[in-house]
């Protein structure tokens, strides 16, 4: 049981980097969590082996998202994009990490991304990665790799939304009575002192008991913790409750214990990365 | 040479001038009032029936080109004469329309002009402002509302449903074939799987040949598909944003519908202004983007706090309504005079407003002009302020013949410049134009401007002054009480009155006529209004306006004060009692500013044989005029005429103004000189108790000259301030007797019988006078009687002649 005071302490935090978008406000949060926390950072450059082989087939063509025609998969501009992609990505932590005066460190590794991911989540306590988005539509989305990761790994996980939130928005966490949720808490708690935010915590419960009990713990853990917090009831224990609240009003970043999703966690994460606008914080101790 | 004592004492046949004749007085008791306030005031001027037939049919006639140009010497009053006419025209006038320049939503850089009834423009603008304000808020409320984002939702997750399913497809039918979508770097690609990873190219060709084969053309097929797909995404898009424009459309008018029907209702007898609000709806619902909140004043709104407001940036400007003329206070048609009369004020403008860095204009930047705000009425201007402005002139002359007024900028009416600036629309134009000018401006537009009779084709013609009788005197009591009434001064009592009216006969210098300069007139009695406050009256008397006749003088009397003072110190040489030979006083006038006055000077004549030469030196150094040198001229041949007839003038004689060095003109002096000449040839001494004024023509007649007045009294000064001695006076032409209205000094010396003023018809009453001795007339054979002015001329050019004759005999040539 995490002790009131007791924070959940990210040392090293490891970035997934392709270059893209998502990737980069990945970057952004995992700096600010990082310069909160005092944690070093570290970006990961992953070479997908997937593609490698399919441009080292003969027949292999791709269908460019900007172009009318397809063109074949040439094996050296692909190597050659990679080692661009990476050098942008190193760049932009490089900016990123002197601007918040982090420790950071970036690797280029080739494996399939999946794997990569989670052999790199074993050294760290926390990955940080874009929301991904569909293909062809756009839509915001956990992808294949990062679920593959989220399901699989005890490292807590950090999914970044590219929507920027209003710099008013308060930071909230989710409780649920369990630990993982006292340590969220504790976590939000310490984040919105330092960044001088307004602290909401959504409380679970089905009943008027429950809700008491559990506001009561909250209010116990905040006084310990020298933090006031808003504290919004959640009826029901259920993932679209809590997706709801927190579409119900502007929220910066959401940490949420993993005890508070359902046994099917990856459907669950699909749910809460999909149709939450904010930053989500997967706190798994 | 014979001295005065010595010279037969020629009977005096010419009298001095009776102190009735010096001065015509108005007789206060003739005044059938006390004060000014018992009098009615005038609506016409009294005088001016030529001028005042002029205006009637000049603002009656509706024909192009019958405007006015009202010409007059300055202070005739015309100005306020035509003013206070056109007012009372005008008021029974019809009411002008409004002026209006909206946005041309088709071409914005050709604004468009809304002419509408008085009072209209400024409630058309209210009402614009008013619907941005609604639309402000009903606008953002509805595309804020739950209906509308469910709606937009809606078609957002049809089209994503639709791309998902084409991509979900896409991948169902890859698992089918162990294919599945990969991301590039640039795009997707199909590639073939083994348990869940991508083949390798090793493994690939471990498979059996006919997989490989399969499996190639299963990749071919989905990859055709893909890019198909891909295609297809665009189109799919601007699908959705077709939707979503026509619900915006929707949504919009529903919004901004029921606003314009309330003022297509309020303005539905105004078709031109229901095709604008139609325009105006038009351009909303293409443009409701406008009225949603940016980004930024969503993020400010959210900071404070407060609801979202949208900033009145250029947005909402499209919207505005620049009304240029607002007639609504307006009591029939307008009569506008403008001081300043450039191309701007006249025209009018499109004005610029620096913005990041360059000038950018529209519609609400459209200035009105002086024609804008006079269409439908009157337009009063200066002509000779409007001449001097660049452009106005022609500016003014084409908007009268194009009757429409097309602002746009000197340059752009020159062709100079081709930027892009607006071009608003020409406004119809139906104005009567009053011009006010001098004279010579008349004359001079009429003779080098060809078009100016076509476009002013009625002068309106001031008198400059009118006779001087009883119906005048009346015109003018009254005329003096309108002055009063309408500047609130002091009223003037009888004796005022009277005064006032021998002042403005001085001014017309002619005792048979008053001055029409009211202006001047009007500044006598403001000034002696308030010399009768200084002295506590409640009532201006003839002492106040006499006092303000006498202080407007004296502040502009510094340069006669200091031509006298030279005159007493012997600094001017000017004789003023003795007699001399070839020697007499002539009179000129100076004007300095507003005042003019008379100075003596003095007039030599020296003669030697010579070849009939009479030189002006004047002329000779650039310092006489054309006039003078004619008139010296013409002495000359009176001179050759009556004496020389029968043997060759056979003189040299020069003229000269003395102490004169800032040039002579006119021929007043003629009459001077030929006197100085004819006592050098007589070499009989005239009387410098004297001065002469008057021109000379070829039969030795004297004729009238202009400033007698000034002329006598400034002689009179020079006497007087060495002291009348009962010998002084001056000889004018008898031709000015009715000129004289003599300051009252003079007229008091006069009637003492210390000055003297005789009117001259001929040189020889004038010789006679100056010498004291006959001028003679020939006898039955042909000569002058002896002793004679005449006669002693003759004798000395007959010897000159007879002298020149053996001087040329003996040397064989001619004396120079």
């Amino acid at each position: 049981m995490t002790a009131a005071s007791e924070v959940l302490d990210f040392r090293r935090i490891l970035v997934a980097l392709d270059a893209s978008k998502e990737s980069l406000a990945a970057l952004e949060a995992a700096a600010g969590l990082a310069a909160q926390l005092d944690a070093e950072l570290t970006g990961l450059f992953i070479e997908d082996t997937d593609l490698l082989n399919l441009a080292a087939l003969p027949f292999s063509r791709e269908a460019p998202a900007l172009s009318r025609s397809g063109r074949l998969l040439d094996p050296e501009r692909l190597a050659r994009d990679f080692k661009s992609m990476a050098a942008t990505a190193r760049q932009a932590l490089a900016r990123t990490a002197e601007a918040s005066h982090l420790q950071w460190s970036f690797r280029t590794t080739r494996g399939r991304i999946g794997a990569e991911l989670l052999a790199a989540a074993r050294e760290v306590d926390l990955i940080a990665v874009g929301k991904g988005r569909r293909p062809l539509s756009g839509q915001v989305r956990l992808g294949r790799h990062t679920r593959t990761v989220a399901t699989q790994t005890t490292c807590s996980m950090l999914f970044a939304s590219t929507v920027s939130s209003p710099a008013e928005a308060p930071l909230a966490a989710v409780y649920d009575g369990s630990a993982p949720a006292r340590g969220a808490l504790a976590l939000a708690a310490r984040l919105s002192e330092r960044e001088g935010k307004r602290l909401l915590v959504f409380v679970l419960g089905d009943s008027p008991a429950t809700f008491a009990e559990h506001e009561i713990a909250v209010r116990e853990q905040l006084r310990a913790l020298g933090v006031s917090a808003a504290i919004r009831r959640v009826r029901g224990a259920g993932l679209a409750e809590i997706v709801r609240a927190v579409r119900a009003e502007p929220v910066s970043l959401l940490v949420v214990g993993a005890a508070a999703l359902p046994s099917d966690e990856g459907a669950a994460l699909d749910m809460l990365v999909e149709q939450s606008a904010c930053t989500v914080l997967l706190v798994r101790r | 040479m014979l001295g005065f004592d010595s010279q037969r004492q020629a009977n005096m046949p010419i009298e001095p001038l009776p102190i009735e004749s010096l001065y015509r007085r108005c007789d206060p008791s003739q005044l059938a009032f006390e004060t000014t306030a018992d009098l009615g005031e005038l609506t016409d001027l009294p005088g001016q029936t030529r001028a005042i037939d002029a205006v009637r049919f000049g603002i009656g006639i509706k024909r192009q080109g019958y405007n006015l140009f009202v010409l007059g010497n300055p202070g005739s009053g015309k100005h306020a004469m035509m003013g206070e006419f056109l007012k009372r025209t005008a008021v029974s006038g019809p009411a002008p329309l409004d002026l209006c320049y909206i946005n041309n939503f088709e071409d914005p850089q050709r604004p468009l002009a809304l002419r509408v009834p008085a009072g209209t423009a400024a409630k058309l603008r209210a009402d614009m402002t008013e619907l941005v304000r609604d639309l402000k808020s009903a606008i953002p409320s509805l595309f804020e509302s739950d209906d509308y984002r469910n709606r937009r939702q809606v078609i957002d997750e049809e089209f994503k449903t639709r791309q998902e399913a084409a991509f979900e497809q896409l991948q169902e039918r890859g698992k089918t074939k162990n294919l599945v979508l990969v991301r590039t770097p640039a795009g997707f690609a199909v590639a073939p799987v083994r348990d869940g990873a991508v083949i390798s190219p090793e493994d690939f060709q471990k498979l059996p040949e006919a997989e490989q084969r399969q499996t190639q053309a299963d990749i071919e097929v989905l990859q055709a598909t893909l890019e198909q797909t891909i295609r297809q995404m665009p189109k799919w898009d601007k699908e959705r944003r077709e939707r979503m424009r026509e619900l915006n459309r929707e949504v919009t008018m529903f919004a901004v519908g029921h606003v314009m029907d309330e003022l297509r209702a309020k303005y539905r007898d105004l078709p031109d202004i229901t095709a604008y609000l139609n325009a105006v709806e038009k351009d909303v619902i293409e443009h409701v983007d406008a009225f949603l909140a940016t980004a930024a004043e969503k993020s400010q709104a959210a900071a404070e706090g407060a609801p979202t407001r949208l900033a009145d940036g250029d947005r909402f400007r499209r919207y505005q309504v620049n009304a240029l003329v607002d007639s609504s206070a307006i009591v029939g048609a307008p009569v506008v005079y403008e001081n300043n009369p450039t191309y701007m004020n006249l025209i009018g403008a499109v004005e610029h407003m620096a913005e990041m860095g360059t000038f950018v204009t529209d519609f609400g930047l459209i200035k009105g002009g002086a024609l804008h705000r006079a269409n439908g009425g009157y337009l009063l201007l200066d002509a000779h302020k409007l001449l001097m402005q660049p452009f106005a002139w022609e500016a003014l002359k084409r908007a009268l013949h194009s009757k429409e007024i097309r602002i746009e900028t000197p340059a752009q009416m020159l062709s100079l410049v081709s930027t892009v600036t607006l071009t608003p629309q020409p406004v119809p134009l139906d104005v009567k134009v009053v011009l006010l000018g001098d004279r010579w401006l008349y004359y001079l537009l009429s003779q080098h401007d060809f078009e100016f009779h076509e476009l002013f084709k009625v002068a309106v013609d001031f008198e400059d002054d009118m006779p001087w009788n009883a119906e005048a005197t009346a015109a003018y009591a009254r005329l003096f009480a309108t002055m009063v009434r309408r500047e609130a001064l002091k009223p003037l009592d009888r004796g005022a009155v009277a005064r006032a009216i021998e002042h403005s006969a001085r001014l017309a210098e002619d005792s048979a006529k008053l001055s029409m300069q009211i202006g001047y007139l009007a500044d006598v009695l403001r000034e002696a209004d308030y010399w009768a406050g200084e002295a506590g009256r409640a009532v201006i008397d003839a002492r106040d306006v006499q006092l303000a006749i006498d202080a407007q003088r004296k502040r502009s009397d510094r340069v006669r004060e200091r031509s006298q003072e030279m005159i007493q110190r012997g600094l001017i040489l000017i004789d003023t009692d003795g007699a001399k030979v070839g020697q007499v006083n002539g009179l000129s006038v100076l004007s300095v500013g507003s005042l003019a006055f008379g100075k003596p000077s003095r007039i030599t004549a020296k003669v030697r044989l010579g070849r009939g030469e009479v030189v002006d030196i004047e002329r000779q150094v650039e310092l006489g005029g054309p006039i003078h040198s004619k008139g010296v001229m013409i002495l000359s041949a009176f001179l050759a005429a009556r004496y020389a007839r029968e043997h060759p003038l056979s003189l040299w004689a020069s003229l000269v103004f003395e102490q004169s060095y800032g040039g002579v003109e006119g021929d007043s002096a003629s009459s001077a000189e030929l006197y100085a000449l004819l006592s050098a040839l007589a070499e009989l001494p005239i009387k410098q108790s004297f001065a002469v004024t008057g021109s000379v023509n070829q039969h030795g007649d004297v004729q009238v000259i202009g400033g007698v007045n000034e002329k006598i009294e400034g002689f009179f000064d020079t006497c007087a301030a060495r002291g009348l001695n009962g010998e002084q006076g001056v000889l004018m032409p008898a031709g000015n007797v009715t000129h004289l209205m003599l300051r009252r000094d003079v007229v008091a010396a006069a009637a003492a019988g210390r000055f003297r003023i005789y009117p001259v018809r001929t040189i020889d009453e004038g010789i006679e006078l100056l010498t004291g001795v006959t001028a003679g007339a020939r006898d039955g054979d042909g000569r002058f009687p002896e002793g004679t002015v005449n006669r002693r001329v003759e004798d000395r050019l007959i010897a000159l002649a007879e002298q020149r004759r053996r001087f040329g005999a003996g040397s064989g040539g001619e004396p120079s």
